[in-house]
């Protein structure tokens, strides 16, 4: 039956890979493996007792005009709560017209990218990047020019060079796509001196950006840095925000802001993809704000990871061979990255799925190739017990990599 | 940034795109005392909000699990509870495998055309057919071939000249789209030897069938025809469902049923669409049906609607002229009415001042046609407001009549 199909597939669909994690995440469900590969929350620090309290009460309160189709751009009630609840961080309060409320932030990459990507289009992008962004990108038929960062994010200093050799090959770049606090994978922040340069650059360019901030309000320590769309007068920024990571990723609600003219583009194009994000999940993740849980549980969510990501370096201190892996501790969010010069990531993954132990490998972060002494390792996901057993047995796993 | 330099960065169909013309017009609409047979929408007034809510306890019972990032395919218990419920439709039990749990049935075009279509691909659909469809269809580039309908359905017997025709031409044929039930907007359903037939030419020219059903199971007299899906020893048909008509629009919940390597293909784009559709929207509309509810509501739904369709009926025989021609469709939402004569868009003005609206059958059409039919839907509209909105375009056509 399938030969009847392939020919039928359109070319994008021929090249389809299924995404590496989901394949790696099969792997990982083993009975007995410690997972540190999947980024995902700890379910234990779900608010479930105040989510399903204000799930009753807006179905009892709204339960006829939730259930009905909703206006594309969003739920007005949760947009009027984000306009004021993202205030700080934007820099002033977004205007109705300049937000949409999204299946995610998957879905704002993928919007966007409706409305700018032709096949052979460029999207500039850290070196090494989300990849479930990078995917939908390539659904698109996006290529990629990637900048090198270090612990400070993107060498934004790199990026006037790069740009004028795109364009001298004639390379169209249709926006700039960064994770600016706590990247996934790099755990690296960008510093403010950075975030300045990259909205000049970008304005100076006319090169939109759109800053992926699913984790900046999970911060540890230090102070939280001014988010790029409030450094911008010119409308060029798009930020995507998400409650997957401050409320739960089950509910699938995130949102844009941005520029009135592209979110009416995007808007467009939702309407197509899938009329508008179920009303019910923006209704029940409104009346939890509404109530003051989002307020309550997030200085507890941050909390319980800040002490997980204090368990896990002392795990990686006491357990990983100190002079052959190097670290940048993260100040927020949920990844540590790990560079290994002489232990090929591939070949640790093997003996470490052996001894049971998972991560991510590096190399399929990189749209551009590299990350083969590299990987990333979650650190919300798993029990203390678990990350200390977990990481006995991966620093076993390095110790014999190198003595082969 | 100003609109001209989004215009320099949009994709080819980004800045083609423009805002609907319905739309444009649906904003007429939202005048007050307007009375609306325009928009597609249930009747909020038979929603089951209680049960719904009732639902709402899964959040407490596994939170945890629903909360989460759920699988791209869907929540599994509510997979396998479509799979048992569906199967006297499907003709089987169908496997998990070859469902996916989607955003709502437009997303199900959507994903389709990402696996099959290339630009200037091409689609045969009915005419008239959706126009959300058809919107989904043009962002991914597909060149349409209409085919007539009659009471019914397509005029499948035209089919093997047109394909020929087209093949000749050089049109790359990828899929037949068929509302095969009460089709919106004509109310039309494909008989049972045309859906037979439908499937020969299929297997015989090697184009599969996307058969889209989201009103099938609201039928109000006569009986039910079986899915093409249950004829098919091929797998040559993909079958799309929705909660939108038979619970609530809100929940943004539908399905599809395809063979097993075109499914994974759909879920692998979905995984960059928006990585599952919302958990929290599956569980409680798994939790639902689990409890009964959608079985012991659907009589109810049908009934009311009914008496609605009954109603409209009734309205339109004694306010419509003697030369308006249209059936009583027996199932779904919608009147499909020719008025010999009558530019629809001109009445659309004059009805419109007289407080009543509805959408212009050239919507309908993907390459032009049918300005003298309008689309009149029965199940939002309370009954009085029925009889009301009928007497007012009585009017309003009386008056087109009178200056012809």
């Amino acid at each position: 039956m399938t030969s009847f199909w392939e020919p039928l597939y359109g070319r994008a669909s021929r090249s389809l890979k299924p995404s590496p994690i989901r394949e790696m995440l099969h792997l990982t469900r083993r009975p007995g493996v410690i997972s540190f590969a999947g980024g995902m929350p700890d379910p234990a620090a779900f608010p479930v007792e105040a989510f399903r309290e204000a799930a009753n009460r807006i179905l009892e309160e709204q339960g006829r005009d939730i259930l009905q189709y909703g206006t594309t751009e969003g739920y007005p009630p949760l947009k009027a709560f984000l306009s004021d609840w993202t205030a700080p961080r934007m820099g002033r309060k977004l205007a109705e017209d300049e937000l949409l409320v999204t299946a995610g932030s998957t879905q704002v990459v993928d919007l966007l990218s409706w409305a700018t990507v032709d096949p052979g289009d460029f999207v500039v992008c850290e070196e090494a990047t989300f990849l479930g962004s990078t995917g939908t990108m390539r659904n698109h038929g996006a290529s990629f020019i990637t900048v090198p960062c270090d612990g400070e994010g993107m060498k934004v200093e790199l990026l006037p060079t790069l740009l004028e050799e795109a364009k001298a090959r004639g390379r169209k770049v249709k926006y700039i796509y960064t994770i600016p606090n706590f990247h996934n994978p790099l755990g690296c922040t960008m510093s403010l001196q950075r975030r300045r340069l990259l909205v000049q650059v970008a304005q100076e360019w006319g090169i939109p950006i759109l800053e992926d901030d699913p984790y900046g309000y999970i911060r540890y320590d230090g102070e939280h840095l001014p988010s790029l769309f409030s450094l911008d007068d010119r409308g060029i920024v798009i930020y995507a925000g998400s409650f997957s990571k401050i409320l739960a990723p089950g509910t699938r609600v995130g949102w844009a802001g941005g520029d009135r003219e592209i979110i009416r583009k995007m808007a467009v194009f939702k309407q197509a993809v899938d009329v508008c994000t179920s009303v019910v999940a923006q209704a029940e993740v409104y009346k939890y704000c509404e109530m003051g849980f989002l307020d309550a549980f997030l200085p507890k969510i941050v909390d319980h990871y800040r002490k997980k990501r204090d368990d896990f370096e002392a795990a990686m201190h006491r357990f990983l061979p100190r002079e052959e892996v190097s670290w940048v501790k993260p100040q927020g969010g949920y990844f540590y990255w790990l560079e290994t010069p002489r232990i090929s990531a591939r070949e640790l993954f093997d003996r470490a799925i052996e001894k049971k132990v998972a991560f991510v490998l590096g190399e399929p972060f990189f749209p551009n190739g590299g990350g083969e002494n590299a990987f990333r390792m979650c650190f919300t996901f798993a029990s203390p017990e678990q990350t200390e057993e977990g990481m006995r047995r991966l620093g076993e796993a390095m110790r014999e990599s190198l003595d082969r | 940034m100003s609109e001209k330099a989004w215009q320099e960065l949009y994709s080819t169909v980004g800045a083609a795109l423009k805002p609907s013309p319905i739309r444009e017009l649906l904003k007429l609409t939202k005048r007050p005392g307007m009375i609306s047979f325009a928009g597609g929408n249930p009747d909020p007034a038979i929603f089951p909000v209680k049960e719904f809510a009732e639902a709402a306890r899964i959040f407490g019972e596994r939170g945890q699990e629903v909360l989460q990032y759920g699988m791209t395919e869907g929540f599994e218990p509510l997979k396998e509870f479509l799979a048992n419920w569906m199967a006297p439709k499907m003709g089987r039990v169908t496997q998990p495998e070859e469902m996916l749990i989607t955003t709502g049935s437009q997303q199900v075009t959507d994903l389709f055309c990402s696996v099959m279509v290339d630009p200037g691909d091409t689609v045969i659909v009915e005419e008239p057919t959706y126009p959300g469809a058809l919107h989904t269809m043009k962002n991914h580039r597909v060149r349409f071939l209409g085919i007539p309908c009659d009471q019914d359905g397509m005029q499948v017997e035209l089919l093997p000249d047109l394909i020929r025709k087209a093949r000749a031409e050089g049109h790359r044929i990828k899929f037949i789209y068929s509302i095969v039930n009460f089709q919106n907007p004509s109310g039309y359903t494909l008989s049972e030897a045309r859906r037979r037939r439908l499937l020969e030419i299929a297997v015989e020219t090697g184009i599969p069938i996307y058969e889209d059903d989201p009103y099938g199971l609201l039928r109000y007299n006569g009986t039910d025809q079986p899915t093409i899906f249950s004829m098919d020893t091929e797998g040559m048909v993909l079958y799309a469902g929705s909660f939108s008509k038979i619970l609530a629009p809100g929940s943004r919940v539908g399905w599809v049923v395809a063979p097993k390597d075109v499914t994974r293909k759909m879920v692998m784009v979905k995984q960059g669409v928006d990585m599952c559709t919302s958990v929290v929207a599956q569980a409680a509309v798994y939790e639902y049906c689990r409890l009964g509810h959608l079985d012991g509501h659907l009589p109810k739904i049908l009934d009311h609607y009914r008496r609605k369709r009954d109603a409209m009926a009734e309205a339109f025989r004694q306010t419509l002229p003697e030369n308006a021609d249209y059936s009583i469709p027996e199932g779904g939402f919608f009147f499909w009415i020719r008025l010999p004569g009558i530019d629809t868009k001109e009445l659309f003005y004059k009805a419109v001042e007289k407080g009543v609206a509805f959408v212009i059958g050239e919507s309908f059409f993907p390459s032009g046609g049918g300005k003298d039919y309008l689309r009149a839907c029965f199940t939002f509209a309370q009954p009085d407001e029925i009889a009301e909105g009928a007497r007012r375009l009585g009017l309003a056509i009386g008056e087109m009549q009178g200056t012809l």
